[in-house]
């Protein structure tokens, strides 16, 4: 028996080599983030450019960790094909991709405490809301020093996400010397359309009316409601609750969320209100999936006429084999365009030990290449203003319809913009809060359009 | 030597005169170690206080504090060994094993050896096979160890050499395979990787590297010296101070584990509840500032009358009552109504099922395990199951209740029964809390059951027999025999049932996925959602940690008063 137990005893050594040995060969990386972690942030941003001589002399490959919060597992193993590609492509990177989110562990509560201890990895997505959060807070580096090192051209990149990544912490506006990241890719909201209800309903094609400049806000209240009326147990609308779908029709009605230079609420203005009170209309319709319900069930299962969503709902509604769908662009309101500009970033670790390679890995995960691999799986648009990304992402149906999208981003968009110069969840959480009450009923739209600047005033303390 | 001993210099034989000095100049050696120690904390609560090294409020106080504890217990077990007090042997130890962990866990640190544990399952995919393989050829040894070893039994003398040749053969194979995957495990593994991968983190710091490594040995030396029996006869420790050191000490890695992974955040999210903190930057000191802008209530004649900065969130007859934090009071009222509707719908059904089951009718068996389901099934899955069924448009239950409409229908004149049925069990705030209600009460009901029907089977069988010979019914039995028996197990269940009412979270999270969670118009906003939602989504984690304090606080009152009077109970009977 006691030769039983050494043996057990020596498979249990070799088990704990093993779980040391292995890493071994992938441990460095860590390690890098790790003592990177002693290093101040703003003195890494300080010294980035003086590292940059003495990086671009060295020859040595460079371990950095990345991260990108993937939509859907083959989202995740394209992130991580494209990690190795870029590690197997000799640009003196060795790059070790993760996931970063989980069902119990959503991906910003996972960053943000890893940031708070100091073990986030190099390079990582955030979303555009959060830039300014994350930059006031010291948290991701300014790389514009690599930038102007490396030759990049922020005009290569769509205006709105770019403005909002180039913007001066201390007076929250656009200014020289500052790059805080580059959008990964960008998305707009887009009418998924159920073409088998909208017919049996005998109701105009949206499509069609949108070619013919007829698709406003009238037009989509009528088909909806002759949806809802016409064929039994379906609605003729729906969306999710969250702030871009109501937003749309803010910014559509000519209002905004903000003021001119974001200081202050501006959803008390008429144009909002008015907006708003379309929405809220709609709803009262009874045409439209309830408030707060998710739209997405229904309209999988077939009896949803038209859903608001963005490009990354494309890859679910692909699953669907039980009616025909397709996009088109959202209802035209008072004022012309303005669907959103979606968008999230890649940024850089403030306390990376590798700015330099850390900014060579931006630049690899946002080339076109790169953006044209992840747009092919359907759920992303590129964040490059390149005709040729463009007509690459028309070829990727279905949708066939996929020109929704394009004339979503190229028709004077509005881009989702983080607060420089206040906090925007505090802005969400009230706001949100407001817009709930007032579109189930609790307060009336007067009663909104008193309150709801007040409500919000503290994001901007 | 007392046999509860382990006396650890034997271990160190082999240069034992150097290692194993006499007494006297053992214990000279640990005092000077202990002076040397309370000098080096000393150093470190000179830089904090001296404000040699810039730190923040808060790491400079957690520190701060924990140099001058290092000092005082340092120089405490150095004069009690001095004085050869019975307690300077184990005030010795004690302040050398936790200094050996502390420094241990900078090493750990320093080297980073944390990561290479975020690798470990990691390891298990690089060489899993032959894991398994090494694995199965362990036991393949100890199976033909056993085998030949029951062959050679002297009652089985009469075993077919045929079968002692197998035997021994298949030892050999084992040995052969454990060698064979060994050598595939070492080589898939590179062991020698390892080794440079440790020297290169060990020669990035070297100078602060090895100050840790010759800590270590001393301390080490220090602590096996005053744990040996010499020691122990030296301080004249009784047999029952050494079975209780052994126990202390064969108990300390669990304790450790428990003080650094579970009483320490608890401490630290008190200590952080008197900060405000975004998680990221320096704290700021505010006192009771998150308490009082939690719990902050003003009361006046008219909602304008209330002091700036509070919203009213009840119209009293006496007044209107105000609140620096409406969202926190929402939380509360939503838990206290969660608690009146989700603690009995998860404690009744759960009785009667229980004693349905009792009755022993055939399949009563399958039904427990059955019922025992939800118990072991993932919120988070289960409860977006859920999500799905309670959708208003296409959902199970309202289809379903639509359905029972349409049958009322048929038999009653007027169509009373609305149709189609669209209850916004998720959407409508006058309807949302019923949804987690009912989700709640599901998820917990099969585990009750477990444990009422547990409870029953401790009811002995003669009183039931007794009052079925008096005449007594099945309900008359359940109210005057099986209820009042249950009384223990009643508690149980209803505490634990409160208890996790209160700390209800994940299936609210779940539900209000795509929306925020607490939606609708908070509605089903509780007080750990909210935690949530100021830690993680308003990165306000000291008032966060404050909202956690007073959650705890009501827990635990609760809890207190619901012991006391089963208490009190059990003593009256």
């Amino acid at each position: 028996m006691r030769k039983s137990s050494y043996l057990a005893a020596g498979v249990g050594v070799a088990l704990l080599l093993s779980a040391c040995a292995s890493t071994a060969t992938d441990s460095s990386s860590s390690s890098a983030a790790g003592s990177a972690a002693a290093s101040d942030a703003a003195s890494t941003a300080a010294s980035a450019a003086a590292s940059g001589a003495s990086e671009a002399a060295s020859t040595e490959t460079v371990d950095l960790r990345w991260r990108t919060r993937p939509d859907n597992q083959a989202e995740a193993d394209l992130y991580k094909g494209i990690s190795d590609e870029i590690t197997a492509s000799g640009i003196g990177l060795n790059l070790t991709y993760e996931a970063g989110n989980s069902e119990g562990s959503p991906y910003q509560d996972k960053l943000k405490t890893e940031l708070s201890a100091g073990t986030a990895p190099d390079v990582f997505w955030i979303p555009g809301t959060d830039v300014a959060d994350f930059a006031k807070a010291g948290l991701i580096l300014n790389a514009a020093p690599q930038a102007a090192a490396s030759g990049f051209s922020a005009a290569d990149f769509y205006a709105g996400p770019m403005d909002q990544l180039q913007v001066d912490p201390a007076t929250g506006m656009k200014a020289d010397g500052f790059v805080w990241g580059v959008p990964r890719d960008v998305s707009t909201f887009a009418l998924y359309l159920n073409l088998d209800l909208i017919d049996q309903a005998g109701a105009e094609d949206p499509r069609e009316l949108a070619k013919n400049g007829e698709w406003t806000w009238d037009k989509f209240a009528e088909v909806s409601k002759q949806i809802a009326d016409k064929v039994p147990s379906a609605k003729g609308f729906g969306a999710n609750s969250w702030w871009a779908n109501w937003g749309y029709f803010v910014n559509s009605g000519g209002g905004s969320f903000f003021n001119e230079d974001r200081t202050a609420c501006n959803l008390d203005s008429p144009e909002s209100i008015a907006g708003l009170e379309f929405y809220q209309g709609l709803y009262a319709s009874g045409a439209g999936v309830p408030f707060g319900e998710d739209a997405e069930p229904p309209f999988k299962a077939g009896t949803l006429g038209m859903f608001i969503n963005g490009r990354w709902a494309t890859p679910g509604a692909r699953e669907i084999t039980g009616f025909n769908w397709d996009v088109a662009p959202l209802p035209t309101g008072p004022a012309p365009g303005k669907d959103w500009l979606f968008w999230g970033a890649y940024v850089v670790n403030a306390k990376t030990a590798n700015p330099d390679a850390a900014w060579k890995l931006v630049e690899a995960l946002t080339s076109t290449d790169v953006q044209n691999k992840i747009s092919s799986l359907g759920a992303n648009i590129p964040s490059r203003v390149d005709q040729a990304a463009i007509d690459s992402f028309l070829t990727y149906t279905p949708p066939a319809n996929n020109q929704a999208f394009v004339d979503g981003i190229q028709n004077d968009p509005v881009a989702e913009g983080p607060l420089w110069n206040g906090n925007w969840p505090a802005f969400d959480k009230a706001s949100g809060d407001e817009v709930t009450a007032l579109m189930t009923g609790k307060i009336t739209i007067d009663e909104f359009q008193k309150t709801i600047c007040k409500a919000t005033a503290g994001a901007f303390e | 030597m007392s046999a509860t001993t382990v006396d650890g210099t034997a271990l160190l034989s082999l240069p034992g005169r150097i290692l194993r000095p006499p007494v006297r100049v053992s214990i000279l050696i640990v005092v000077i170690w202990h002076v040397v120690a309370a000098l080096a904390f000393a150093w470190i609560a000179y830089n904090i206080f001296g404000a040699v090294w810039k730190l923040d409020s808060l790491p400079r106080t957690i520190i701060g504090i924990g140099a001058s504890v290092g000092i005082v217990a340092n120089l405490g077990a150095a004069v009690l060994l001095v004085r050869s007090n019975r307690r300077g042997r184990m005030a010795s130890f004690t302040v050398n094993y936790l200094t050996l962990i502390f420094v241990i866990v900078l090493l750990f640190q320093s080297l980073d050896l944390a990561s290479y544990l975020d690798d470990f399952a990691a390891s298990f995919n690089q060489a899993f096979l032959p894991f398994i393989g090494l694995a199965i050829a362990v036991a393949w040894i100890v199976v033909a160890r056993r085998l030949k070893a029951r062959l050679t039994d002297s009652a089985r003398a009469d075993a077919p050499p045929a079968l002692l040749t197998i035997a021994t053969a298949m030892r050999w194979i084992g040995l052969a395979a454990v060698v064979l995957f060994g050598l595939a495990w070492l080589w898939l593994l590179k062991p020698l990787d390892l080794l440079r991968v440790l020297g290169d983190a060990f020669a990035a710091d070297a100078a602060v590297n090895t100050a840790y490594v010759i800590a270590i040995v001393a301390l080490l030396w220090c602590v096996i010296t005053m744990w040996s029996a010499r020691m122990a006869d030296r301080f004249d420790a009784s047999a029952d101070a050494l079975e209780a050191q052994s126990g202390w000490l064969f108990l300390s890695p669990n304790l450790i584990g428990f003080l650094l992974f579970f009483a320490g955040p608890l401490v630290f999210s008190l200590v952080i509840s008197f900060y405000e903190w975004d998680g990221i930057t320096s704290p700021t000191f505010v006192g009771f500032g998150n308490y009082i802008e939690t719990l902050g209530i003003s009361i006046a004649s008219t909602a304008d009358a209330l002091p700036s900065g509070y919203e009213d969130i009840l119209t009293a007859p006496f007044g209107v009552i105000g609140a620096s934090d409406p969202l926190f009071w929402r939380s509360i009222s939503n838990i206290v109504v969660f608690l009146v509707l989700a603690v009995p719908l998860a404690v009744i059904p759960a009785l009667i099922l229980a004693v349905l089951i009792q009755t022993g009718y055939r399949g009563t068996k399958a039904f427990r395990t059955i019922f025992f389901v939800p118990a072991v099934a993932g919120v988070i899955g289960v409860t977006l199951i859920w999500k799905q069924m309670l959708n208003s448009t296409v959902g199970f239950v309202n289809w379903f209740i639509g359905w029972v409409n349409g049958i009322i229908n048929m038999f009653v004149p007027g169509d009373p029964m609305p149709q189609p049925v669209e209850i916004g069990w998720l959407s409508d705030p006058s309807v949302a809390l019923f949804a987690v209600v009912l989700v709640f009460g599901w998820s917990q009901f099969g585990f009750n059951t477990v444990l009422f029907t547990a409870g029953m089977q401790g009811i002995p069988k003669e009183l039931h027999e007794a009052a079925m010979l008096d005449g007594a019914g099945s309900v008359r039995r359940f109210f005057s025999i099986t209820l009042p028996s249950l009384r223990a197990t009643t508690f149980f269940v209803v505490a634990s049932t409160v208890i996790l009412a209160l700390q209800l979270f994940d299936i609210v999270y779940a539900l209000n996925q795509p929306n925020p969670v607490g939606f609708p118009d908070n509605a089903t906003l509780t007080p750990v959602v909210y935690l949530y939602q100021l830690g993680f989504q308003q990165d306000a984690f000291g008032q966060a940690s404050a909202v956690a304090w007073i959650l705890f606080i009501l827990i635990f009152s609760l809890t207190l008063v619901q012991f006391r009077r089963q208490r009190r109970y059990a003593e009256e009977t």
